[in-house]
């Protein structure tokens, strides 16, 4: 029996987008606003006009989606009060019960419904009940709503734990949660890193305004000019990888521009997203630090979307029992945590797959460290943890960009049993090749820098990199394709 | 050196960074400024087909996922959908007569006949159920609908319209807005920053047309011309399914009740023989697309006498196509010339002049 991958949702991708006049034309604005503050009193009228500018943004094209962003911040803003307040522990418990309730329960309803329905009757089937599909619900999930219930959730579990006091009022709880620069697609922020920059006093200063706008051209460059011109490769050509008998060079190329395509997409909204919060006065936290050097499948986590990866260990892997009890216990949990990390990206059978081979990848690479026999601190080791690592990667981007598994299987199957090359292909993807360089050069240049083999980028460095990547977003951007993680 | 991230409050750091950008921008565009002068070929200066400067018109380009004109139809965004409403005569039809219906033949016909003429075709394969939602939304009554049948009263729409139904209006104006905007600051960018193809190296320079507000039409003198012949071998035998031949019942009386005459036509277009396209198409993965969207089509005649509908066809030779489906300009001029010869002298028009005049 064909084993077919479920993709239930239906993904809304309509919304403000960074690049767009419509953006462009609020942050002016809003940015304008921001020069003439930075006295104590208007920092107040600030902040709110900061929370109404990320109202419109978030509720601009399907204002029903503001619904569900009010629903869970009201539910967390009063369950962190009463968790803070109230000084039996069963009570704590239950207002938190309540808070995770209403975050996951939104999350599941909206993204996994179709998927486990599909699921059940998948499985019912591969073991002989004469089950039929049900219909789907029709069901749209509202932009960056994994984003945004995590971030909600984290704030009650951190006042639950200890960790923070609750915000005095709901306003600034919600400017918090729904603040533009971060909404959509991260960082995912947590309250203690925010909103006490809220109380700050904001200043321009030159040396600010020259780094978060050196923030926002390469994001730009890395988004428009190397990610939208790879997606237009990848879109057109991905089925090709699992056409039969395809030579293996087609697949692996297509592997190695898709593993660039969602690098330089997501970095080009993270840098985006901090570069417009550091120009607004606010510091966002890291999410990328050139993820295709690591030299362990545990260094890649704290080099590959940052801010999920700690809050996945911080509030799931550590909870579930992580390094504590056997080491039996401590193999589940992580099997489990990054099969739910994989189903965090989109309710389908391809990233459960994709966040198995994670999880089985940092399982045995723990066994290994465990008896010795990994020597991450050695040149030789490094080097040749660095070929593992990053093939297994490529690897588990296949699942991730497959809409089904059967075609990850088959395109897995023409990279490993299908030698040679296709001269037919060979020019179209010689010239996508060109825009893997930028991906290449920023890897080696961090590489290079964590060496201490060169000094941290100086004035000129940087300027000419933006004036490079400036004249490389007016002239050769690509077909503008919605940031990938919008979809999550 | 310091980098202006760094703690240093010399401002010197800073006005270094300021200069290094200045003049690294300016050396790399005056470079590539010669350079799109010695390889005008492989720069884009976003200059638009000449005829429509003068008119209104909606820009379309090949790199957006975008439909504009759609939106504009559909939600009654600025003048199209009235120029719709009063046109005599409507075309509508898939992308054949989109691309087919040339704009100085039908200028040309409005000027000769008097009649106002909108080719209300969809791209995209698109099919009869937007065509019906548009006419009822806007509550459009021609007195003349040129029907081009290309399985067009099959059932389903296409993701372009089906995603125009889910916008909204308020999504339609941004979008409108987003496209108008980017296009404004590329074509003026680009006469001073042109956008770079380097020939294969970053793939082929995006095409630009036009489409009239006016009359629909679109302006194709910037499209690659005679690149696919169109095969001799057109009419086939396929059977109309039930469910079309339903829809068209049903959509008939539905035009006859508002007192609209339907006329049918098909547009000529590419061939799905891939022995003949291996002559002019080298990618073979196209060469199948192509074959694969083109098979199975053109039935036209026996689709009229079913319906008892009066139909036109034109016999030209010598028409190619821009990408092997669709009629480059000159052809499609060609066409649309002979198309409206036919029709003045079919019957069904001087019926369709008596009831405009009545009408006036």
């Amino acid at each position: 029996m064909q084993v077919v991958a479920v993709s239930s949702e239906r993904q809304a991708t309509d919304t403000m987008s960074f690049i767009s006049f419509s953006f462009l034309f609020l942050f002016l604005f809003t940015f304008l606003v921001r020069l003439t503050v930075g006295r104590q009193k208007t920092e107040k009228a600030y902040l709110l006009l900061l929370l109404i500018i990320s109202l419109i943004f978030y509720g601009s094209y399907i204002p029903w989606y503001l619904t569900l962003l009010l629903f869970t911040t009201l539910v967390d803003y009063y369950a962190g009060q009463h968790i803070y307040e109230n000084p039996s522990s069963r009570s704590k418990k239950l207002f938190l019960v309540l808070s995770l309730t209403a975050n996951l329960g939104l999350l599941a309803f909206f993204k996994y419904t179709n998927f486990f329905m599909d699921t059940t009757i998948l499985v019912a089937r591969l073991f002989g009940a004469p089950f039929r599909p049900l219909p789907h619900l029709d069901l749209i999930l509202p932009i960056g709503i994994s984003f945004f219930t995590f971030q909600s959730m984290s704030y009650t579990i951190d006042i639950y734990r200890g960790l923070i006091k609750p915000e005095r009022t709901y306003w600034r709880f919600l400017l918090f949660v729904c603040f533009f620069t971060h909404l959509i697609s991260g960082p995912i922020v947590r309250a203690r890193e925010l909103i006490y920059q809220f109380d700050r006093k904001r200043r321009i200063h030159l040396k600010v305004l020259l780094e978060g706008l050196y923030l926002i051209i390469s994001g730009l460059f890395f988004k428009m000019v190397v990610a939208d011109n790879i997606g237009d490769y990848i879109n057109t050509y991905w089925k090709f990888g699992s056409a039969d008998n395809m030579a293996a060079v087609v697949p692996f190329l297509l592997t190695l521009l898709f593993s660039c395509q969602i690098f330089s997409d997501f970095l080009g909204y993270s840098r985006i997203a901090m570069g417009t919060a550091y120009l607004l006065g606010f510091k966002l936290p890291l999410n990328f630090n050139n993820p295709y050097i690591a030299s362990s499948f545990r260094e890649f986590w704290t080099r590959w979307h940052i801010t999920l990866s700690t809050w996945i260990r911080d509030y799931l892997y550590i909870p579930l029992g992580g390094n504590k009890g056997s080491e039996l216990k401590t193999y589940a949990t992580l099997m489990i945590t990054m099969i739910l990390a994989g189903l965090w990206h989109g309710a389908a059978l391809t990233f459960v797959f994709w966040g198995a081979i994670h999880g089985l990848a940092l399982l045995f690479e723990r066994i290994l460290r465990k008896n010795g026999l990994l020597n991450t601190r050695s040149i030789l080791g490094q080097i040749f943890g660095f070929f593992v690592v990053q093939a297994t990667i490529l690897v588990s981007w296949v699942f991730f960009r497959s809409d089904t598994l059967a075609q990850a299987f088959r395109f897995l199957n023409n990279l490993f049993f299908n030698g040679g090359w296709n001269p037919s292909y060979g020019s179209l993807f010689l010239s996508a090749l060109w825009f893997v360089l930028p991906v290449f050069f920023l890897h080696l240049r961090g590489l290079f820098i964590e060496k201490k083999w060169l000094s941290v980028p100086g004035p000129i460095e940087k300027g000419i990199l933006a004036a490079l990547m400036l004249y490389g977003i007016f002239t050769l951007y690509g077909k503008t394709n919605a940031f990938l993680y919008f979809k999550f | 050196m310091r980098s202006f991230t760094s703690n240093s409050k010399r401002p010197s750091s800073l006005s270094t960074a300021l200069w290094a950008f200045g003049m690294t921008f300016l050396v790399i565009s005056v470079s590539f400024y010669f350079f799109d002068a010695l390889n005008p070929a492989q720069c884009w200066k976003a200059d638009l087909p000449p005829i429509v400067t003068n008119d209104p018109y909606v820009i379309l380009e090949t790199y957006t996922d975008q439909a504009p004109d759609l939106y504009r139809e559909y939600y009654g965004i600025g003048p199209a959908i009235e120029k719709a409403r009063e046109a005599d005569i409507l075309i509508v039809g898939n992308s054949k007569p989109y691309f087919g219906f040339q704009n100085h033949a039908v200028q040309e016909f409005e000027k000769k006949t008097g009649h106002r003429v909108y080719n209300l075709s969809i791209p995209n394969g698109d099919k009869l159920a937007m065509t019906q939602k548009l006419i009822e939304r806007h509550h459009l009554r021609p007195a003349l609908l040129i029907v081009n049948e290309n399985h067009f009263f099959g059932p389903g729409v296409s993701p372009y319209t089906e995603e125009t139904l889910r916008m909204g209006y308020l999504q339609a104006l941004s979008r409108i807005f987003e496209i108008d905007s980017s296009w404004f600051f590329r074509s003026h960018l680009h006469h001073w920053l042109p956008r770079l193809g380097l020939g294969k190296l970053f793939g082929p320079i995006p095409i630009v047309t036009c489409r009239s507000l006016y009359n629909g039409c679109l302006c194709m003198e910037n499209f690659e011309k005679s690149l696919v012949p169109v095969a001799d071998k057109r009419f086939s035998e396929e059977e109309l399914t039930i469910e079309e031949f339903n829809n068209a019942m049903a959509f008939k009386k539905e035009m006859e009740d508002q007192g609209t005459q339907m006329v049918l036509t098909s547009v000529p277009y590419g061939t799905d023989d891939v022995d003949h396209l291996d002559k002019w198409i080298k990618d073979p993965e196209r060469r199948k697309w192509i074959a694969q969207a083109v098979s199975g089509y053109e039935r036209i005649d026996q689709m009229a006498k079913k319906l008892g509908l009066p139909c036109i066809t034109t016999r030209d030779e010598g028409l190619f196509t821009f990408d092997g489906i669709h009629l480059d300009e000159p052809s499609a001029e060609k066409f649309a010339n002979s198309f409206f010869i036919a029709l003045q002298k079919n019957p069904v028009f001087q019926k369709f002049q008596k009831q405009v005049s009545t009408e006036q």
